[in-house]
C-alpha cells in the first residue's frame, strides 16, 4: 500500500490524517465496486481483496515505531551489547510495533553539555530529535545517555540568541513542545522498557532471535573464539554496578535489580557503597586521571569483595562507560573478573563473547607506554 | 551604616554577574595564597598520597554517611521537609533586602549594634575597631566559616589581638597553623597521635611525661586549656547559622557548647555572619534546624542550639555574667553579586557539609586540595564565585557529576547544574584547554554521515600497528591506571547495515512473546 509506506516516516499526527484518507479511498472503491460490477459473480472476491488491502494499510499506518539509540560508545566499543539489546527489545515488541535503528543518529551530546558548550549540545540534541522524529518510543541502553535525554534535553536551548528574542519566539510558538522535549518524553532506558514490558529472562531464547542468524551479529562477538564461561556452577554470582545516572537521572537502577532478580542464571550479591561513583564521569577520567583512579580503586574493591566467603563471578552494569572503566581498571590490577553489559546477561549472549576489555590485544604494551609517558611528564 | 542602601543595592538587577565581578579585595587574594600551595593537581596529589588523611576521610565515608542515612530514615518525610525548607529559604532570599532591614530593626530595638560590611577587609576593620573600643586583648572565638573566609584571625593577630579558637577541631588547626579541611570537622585530616604530639609541644606547663593516648585524655586536657581561655577573654566572637527577621535572634549551633561560653562569659559579644543567613520567622528557622544536624552529623538536633538576642543594655542586664554589648557584623563578601547572578540558589546553603561527606572526589583528595575555605561540591560552586574562576578553574571541572551531593543536599541546591554553569563560563572565557576537541566532537555529532565514517575508520585503524601505538599515546592518561579497551573493528552501525536486518512489524509472524521464535522470519535471515 503506497499510501501507508509514504506516510510511515511521518509523525504520529500525520498518521491520523493518513488513516482518514485511507478510509475515504476505501469507501470510494467499495462504492464503485458495488455500483459498477456489483451484479457480477466475482464481486465477492474483489471485496475480499480490498478488505485485505485495507487491513494491511491500517497496519502500516498505525504501526508503532520503537527507535533504538545505540549510543556512540556502544556503537564503537561493544556492538555485541547493542545486538543483545536489540534482541531483547524485539522480543518485547507488541503486535504492530516495529523496531527501527535510524542510521542518522550520532551522540547524545553529553560531552559538549558537560564540557560547557551548551550550544554544541543543543545542536547535537536537535540532530537526535530529528533522527528519532518518526519514533513513538526511543530506547537507550545506557543510564547516562538516557539521563541526558530525559533530564537535560528539555533544559537545552540554542544559548546564543538574546533572552528577549527567545521568549518572544516561545510565546509565538505557544504551548507546542520543542522537538527536544518531545524526544525527552518518549525516551526510556533499556531496563525501564524491559520492566514495563514484563520481560522474563527465563523465557527468552537468544538463539531464536532474527539477529543471531546473521553473520554480522556473530562478528560483533569480536571475531574471537567463544570463551567458555561455564567453569563455575550456575547460577553465576553477579555484582551489579549501579551507575550514578541510572540511580539519579533515569531512576532505572531498581529496574536493573528487578531484571537480574528474575534471571535464573544469575544471583545478585550485595555491593557495599553501591551508590558511589566509579570515577568514570565521561571526560572527567581523562582530565583528572589520578582522582578518577582513586575512586575506581575503591569501586573495584567493593565490587570484588567476597560475600559469604565467595567472590562475585562477574560484574554487570547497565552503563557501558562505567563498565569500560571498571573492566580495564580490574585488568590493570591483574584481577580477572569478567564484566558484561546487562543486556548481554539478560539475553544470554555473554556466553559467546569475551568479556569487556578482555579483547584488548595491546594491553601490556599500552600500559607500559602510558606509564612511562606520564612518569616523564 | 550601609543597611538600607546595601539592601537596596541587592535588588537592583546588575545583569548576569560574571563570577569575576565578585569583589576580590587584597585580603581575598592573600587568603587564596595562604590557603593553597601550588596548583590544584599538586594539591590533589598531596591529598591522594597521604595515607593518614586517607584513613581519616575513610572514616567520614563510612560513618557519617551511615549516620545521616539512619537519621534521615528516622525522620520519615525527608523530601517533604526538604521541599518546605527550600521554599521558605527561597522566599527569604526573594525578599532578602526587606528581611535584612527587618532583622536589623529588631536587633537594634533590643539593644544590639548592627554593622554592615561590604568586603571581608571592611568586616575585619570593624571587628578590630570594636576590640579596640573595649580594649580587648584576648578574644575567644567559636567556629565560624565566615571568619575563615575573611581571614579574621590573621587580621586580629596583626593588630596585636590574640584570638583563641575554642572549637576543639579549630583549636587543633590553630595550633598546627593550618586551615580547616572540612566545614564542620575542621581537623578531620589530623590523627589522634598527631594531636597528642601537638599537645605535648604546646602545653608546656603540663608534665611532659603525661599520657595522651586516649581520646578522653586529649579531651580533658584541651577542655582545661580552653576553660582558662574563656575566663581570661575580654571579648567573644561567634558566627551565626541563621538570623531570624521576625524576632531579631541569631541562631548558633554547636556540639561543644563553646559558642555559648564565648557569648556569655566575656563582656562583649560579636556575631559575625553573612547576609544570606536571614530567614523570615522562627518556624522557618526550626524547619531548617530539623534538617541541619541530621544532614551534618546524623543527630536529630545538635547538642547546643542557642537563640541569641541582645535583650537590652544596662538595666536589663542585671546578671553580671552576661555581655554588656552585643554587636552583629553582617558581611556581604561578594554575596550580592551571587544574588544577582544565575547562582542565587547556592545562597540557600546552610553549611551542613553533607555534600562533602558524600562526595567521592572529596573522599579522594581531601579538603585542602580545594585550596580555599569551602571544600567539596559546595566549594566547587562557591569558591570560583568568591575567589575567581580563573584561579579556581579546576574545582567545578574536577567532578564526575555523580549527583550524590545533590541527592543529599538538605536545601536542594542543584550543585552539579551550578558547576556546569561554571564550566559554561569557563568555556566562553576560553579557559577550557580542550575546547577545540569539544567543538570538533560537537561538529562531528551533527553530521551523521561523517560521524559514522570516522567511527568506521577509527575501528579499522585501531587494529593496525600504527593505530595501536597512536591509541596508546592518545589515551596515556587513561592507561596509567587501566588497560586500554580497543574499539571493535567494525562499529555496530556498520555491522547492522551489512547484516541485511530490516525493520519489520512485530506480530506479522506468530506472536513474539510466546516463545521468542517468531522474530526469526526466514526472509530476514536470508538477507544476511
Amino acid at each position: 500500500m503506497p499510501l501507508g509506506v509514504t506516510l510511515a516516516g511521518h509523525h504520529a499526527q500525520m498518521k491520523v490524517q493518513a488513516s482518514c484518507l485511507h478510509l475515504c479511498c476505501f469507501w470510494l472503491v467499495c462504492r464503485s465496486q458495488a455500483t459498477g460490477a456489483g451484479a457480477e459473480k466475482g464481486a465477492e472476491g474483489g471485496v475480499l481483496v480490498f478488505v485485505l488491502v485495507f487491513v494491511a494499510g491500517c497496519r502500516k499506518i498505525f504501526s508503532v515505531k520503537i527507535g533504538f539509540f545505540v549510543t556512540c560508545l556502544m556503537n564503537s566499543m561493544r556492538p555485541s551489547a547493542a545486538f543483545a539489546s536489540m534482541r531483547l527489545i524485539e522480543h518485547c515488541l507488541d503486535a504492530g510495533e516495529t523496531l527501527v535503528v535510524p542510521s542518522v543518529q550520532t551522540c547524545c551530546g553529553q560531552v559538549s553539555f558537560n564540557s560547557g558548550d551548551p550550544a554544541g549540545a543543543y545542536a547535537t540534541a536537535l540532530q537526535q530529535a530529528q533522527a528519532f522524529s518518526a519514533c513513538d518510543l526511543v530506547i537507550v541502553p545506557s543510564g547516562s545517555c538516557g539521563g541526558m535525554i530525559q533530564k537535560h534535553y528539555p533544559t537545552l536551548d540554542p544559548g546564543e540568541e538574546p533572552q528577549e528574542e527567545r521568549s518572544a519566539e516561545q510565546s509565538k510558538a505557544g504551548h507546542e513542545a520543542s522537538p527536544l522535549q518531545v524526544l525527552a518524553g518518549k525516551t526510556v532506558e533499556l531496563c525501564q522498557f524491559l520492566v514495563q514490558r514484563h520481560f522474563d529472562p527465563n523465557s527468552f531464547d537468544a538463539e531464536a532471535s532474527s539477529l543471531l542468524a546473521m553473520p554480522a551479529a556473530r562478528a560483533a562477538a569480536h571475531e574471537v573464539a567463544p570463551h567458555s564461561h561455564d567453569r563455575a556452577s550456575m547460577p553465576w554470582r553477579v555484582a551489579l554496578h549501579q551507575s550514578c545516572s541510572s540511580l539519579r537521572e533515569t531512576q532505572s537502577a531498581q529496574d536493573a535489580i528487578a531484571l537480574l532478580d528474575r534471571a535464573a542464571t544469575v544471583t545478585q550479591v550485595p555491593v557495599e557503597g553501591s551508590d558511589e561513583c566509579c570515577g568514570f564521569g565521561g571526560t572527567f577520567c581523562v582530565k583528572y586521571p589520578d582522582i578518577s583512579a582513586s575512586m575506581l580503586h575503591r569501586k573495584c574493591e567493593t565490587l570484588t569483595q567476597p560475600t559469604d566467603g565467595k567472590v562475585p563471578d562477574m560484574i554487570v552494569s547497565a552503563d557501558l562507560g562505567c563498565l569500560l572503566n571498571i573492566a580495564t581498571g580490574l585488568r590493570h590490577q591483574g584481577i580477572n573478573r569478567p564484566c558484561y553489559h546487562i543486556a548481554e546477561v539478560l539475553a544470554g549472549t555473554w556466553r559467546h563473547s569475551p568479556a569487556i576489555g578482555e579483547d584488548a590485544p595491546m594491553t601490556s604494551r599500552a600500559k607500559h607506554k602510558g606509564a612511562r609517558n606520564v612518569g616523564t611528564k | 551604616m550601609l543597611a538600607p542602601n546595601k539592601a537596596g543595592a541587592a535588588t537592583q538587577p546588575r545583569g548576569k554577574a560574571q563570577p569575576d565581578d565578585a569583589p576580590k579585595d587584597d585580603l581575598a587574594t592573600r587568603m587564596a595564597q595562604a590557603y593553597h600551595v601550588g596548583t590544584f593537581s599538586e594539591r590533589a596529589q598531596a591529598g591522594l598520597g597521604n595515607p593518614s588523611r586517607q584513613q581519616a576521610v575513610e572514616l567520614i565515608r563510612t560513618t557519617k554517611v551511615a549516620k545521616r542515612r539512619a537519621a534521615i530514615a528516622a525522620l520519615g518525610d525527608f523530601d517533604g521537609l526538604r521541599t518546605h525548607a527550600r521554599q521558605r529559604k527561597d522566599h527569604a532570599l526573594a525578599i532578602l533586602p526587606t528581611l535584612l532591614t527587618r532583622f536589623e530593626q529588631k536587633f537594634v530595638a533590643q539593644g544590639g549594634h548592627v554593622h554592615w560590611a561590604e568586603t571581608g577587609h571592611e568586616a575585619c576593620t570593624i571587628i578590630e575597631g570594636i576590640c579596640r573600643e573595649v580594649d580587648a586583648k584576648k578574644v575567644v572565638k567559636s567556629k565560624s566559616m565566615i571568619t575563615e573566609e575573611i581571614d579574621l584571625n590573621a587580621h586580629l593577630e596583626q593588630a596585636g589581638i590574640f584570638p583563641l579558637e575554642t572549637d576543639l577541631g579549630e583549636y587543633i588547626i590553630q595550633l598546627r597553623k593550618e586551615k580547616p579541611s572540612h566545614i564542620i570537622a575542621p581537623s578531620l585530616h589530623v590523627r589522634k597521635a598527631q594531636v597528642a604530639e601537638l599537645f605535648h609541644q604546646h602545653h608546656t606547663d603540663l608534665p611532659p611525661d603525661r599520657s595522651l593516648e586516649s581520646y578522653d585524655a586529649l579531651l580533658q586536657e584541651s577542655r582545661a586549656q580552653l576553660r582558662q581561655g574563656f575566663l581570661e577573654a575580654d571579648l567573644g566572637i561567634t558566627g551565626a547559622n541563621m538570623l531570624i527577621a521576625e524576632t531579631g535572634h541569631a541562631v548558633v549551633v554547636t556540639n561543644e557548647g563553646n559558642a555559648d561560653l564565648s557569648m556569655t562569659l566575656p563582656r562583649t559579644h560579636i556575631i559575625v555572619t553573612s547576609i544570606d543567613k536571614v530567614v523570615e520567622s522562627m518556624t522557618d528557622a526550626t524547619a531548617i534546624l530539623r534538617l541541619l544536624a541530621r544532614s551534618a552529623t546524623g543527630q536529630p538536633i545538635s547538642a547546643y542550639t542557642t537563640f541569641v538576642a541582645p535583650r537590652g543594655e544596662g538595666a536589663n542586664r542585671s546578671h553580671g555574667d552576661l555581655p554588656t554589648a552585643v554587636h552583629l557584623v553582617l558581611v556581604d563578601g561578594g554575596r550580592s553579586a551571587i544574588y544577582n547572578s544565575a547562582f542565587r540558589e547556592v545562597l540557600r546553603c546552610i553549611r551542613c557539609g553533607a555534600c562533602m561527606n558524600h562526595c567521592p572526589i572529596y573522599h579522594s583528595i581531601g579538603g585542602h586540595a580545594y585550596g580555599w575555605v569551602y571544600p567539596g561540591p559546595i566549594g566547587a560552586v562557591l569558591t570560583p564565585l568568591l575567589a575567581g574562576l580563573g584561579e579556581f578553574y579546576d574545582l567545578p571541572h574536577a567532578s564526575s557529576f555523580c549527583g550524590r551531593c545533590v541527592e543529599v543536599c538538605p536545601m536542594d541546591i542543584p550543585l552539579t547544574d551550578l558547576m556546569r554553569q561554571h564550566r559554561v563560563t569557563a568555556f566562553r572565557q576560553k579557559l577550557v584547554r580542550s575546547r577545540h576537541l569539544i567543538r570538533g566532537w560537537g561538529w562531528l555529532a551533527r553530521r551523521a554521515q561523517v560521524f559514522h565514517t570516522v567511527h568506521r575508520l577509527v575501528g579499522k585503524c585501531a587494529h593496525t600497528a600504527v593505530g595501536r601505538v597512536l591509541a596508546g599515546r592518545l589515551a596515556k592518561d587513561w592507561c596509567v591506571h587501566r588497560t586500554l579497551p580497543m574499539p571493535h573493528a567494525k562499529p555496530f552501525m556498520t555491522l547492522l547495515a551489512h547484516s541485511g536486518w530490516q525493520p519489520s512489524v512485530a506480530g506479522t509472524s506468530p506472536a513474539p512473546d510466546t516463545d521468542g521464535s517468531s522474530a526469526s522470519s526466514p526472509e530476514r535471515g536470508a538477507g544476511a
